[in-house]
């Protein structure tokens, strides 16, 4: 379950955008019982907020 | 100016030096970095693993980014793809204590062709142009960290006016150096491939 899930890259994408649909949802919550897939997405989970929009600010994240 | 996430993937598709830079090592340095570092924490500085992912990523002509659909945003995309690929670097390095070392070590002890190995990579080396034929020196053959040597590398371009960068400042400058280091590299096995090494 967890391995199938952890590939689909795209679906995954979405649950972190908040775009899930229920089904995607229903995916995750079902492939959190593999603990590398549960890993995986809480490492995602907390990148996601990271990402550097604005070129200029670029110093401050050294 | 912001890109759209379609006109990010069209521009690292055709190589833009200048999008390669940006993104990988602008807008998603620090997301890359966390996932990297909590993965391969203490080993491996940011810019070797950022590079190390573009490498991955730029594998088997951008083929990850080619079959991407845009039903999420390409930074939710990237940060999937690299979650589960620094956790199976990790995965991978984590060798069993009873592991048989010796077939690894097998592949370093084939010390009789090495000469011969050396021998065609400097031919191929000196068909580079002089910047590039530096980094492969220095990173490559000398086993410099790229961080290591920006000041060689910054001196090295003053020099020759024919090379520019748009870097800001140091880490810019350092995402430049590893992105070409990493190019050529690439380039490099190419040629090696082609003249029967590695297949």
């Amino acid at each position: 379950m967890g391995n199938n899930t952890i590939c689909n890259f795209e679906l995954l994408g979405r649950v972190l955008d908040g775009r899930a649909t229920d089904r995607d949802r229903k995916i995750v919550l079902r492939g959190l019982t593999d603990s590398v897939f549960e890993e995986c997405i809480l490492v995602a989970l907390k990148a996601s907020v990271l990402y550097n929009e604005n070129g200029k600010v670029y110093e401050t994240v050294q | 100016m912001m890109m759209t996430d379609e006109e990010i993937v069209a521009g690292l598709i055709a190589s833009d030096a200048r999008v390669i830079q940006e993104f990988f090592f602008v807008r998603c340095r620090p997301a890359l970095s966390y996932i990297g570092q909590y993965f391969c924490h203490d080993r491996f500085t940011p810019e070797e693993l950022i590079g190390e992912f573009y490498e991955f990523l730029a594998a088997d002509d951008w083929r990850k980014l080619r079959i991407f659909r845009f039903t999420c945003s390409l930074n939710s995309y990237i940060t999937i793809i690299a979650s589960r690929y620094f956790q199976h670097k990790r995965e991978k390095e984590l060798l069993p204590l009873d592991d048989n070392i010796a077939v690894v070590k097998g592949l370093q002890d084939d010390s009789r062709s090495d000469t011969f190995v050396m021998e065609d990579l400097h031919k191929i080396m000196n068909r580079l142009q002089p910047f590039d034929r530096f980094l492969i020196q220095r990173i490559l053959i000398d086993g410099e960290k790229p961080g290591d040597i920006l000041d060689e590398a910054k001196a090295f371009m003053e020099k020759d006016k024919t090379l520019n960068t748009e870097a800001q400042n140091k880490a810019q400058f350092a995402g430049y150096v590893y992105t070409r280091y990493n190019r050529v590299k690439k380039n490099l096995q190419k040629q090696m491939v082609a003249i029967g090494y590695g297949q």
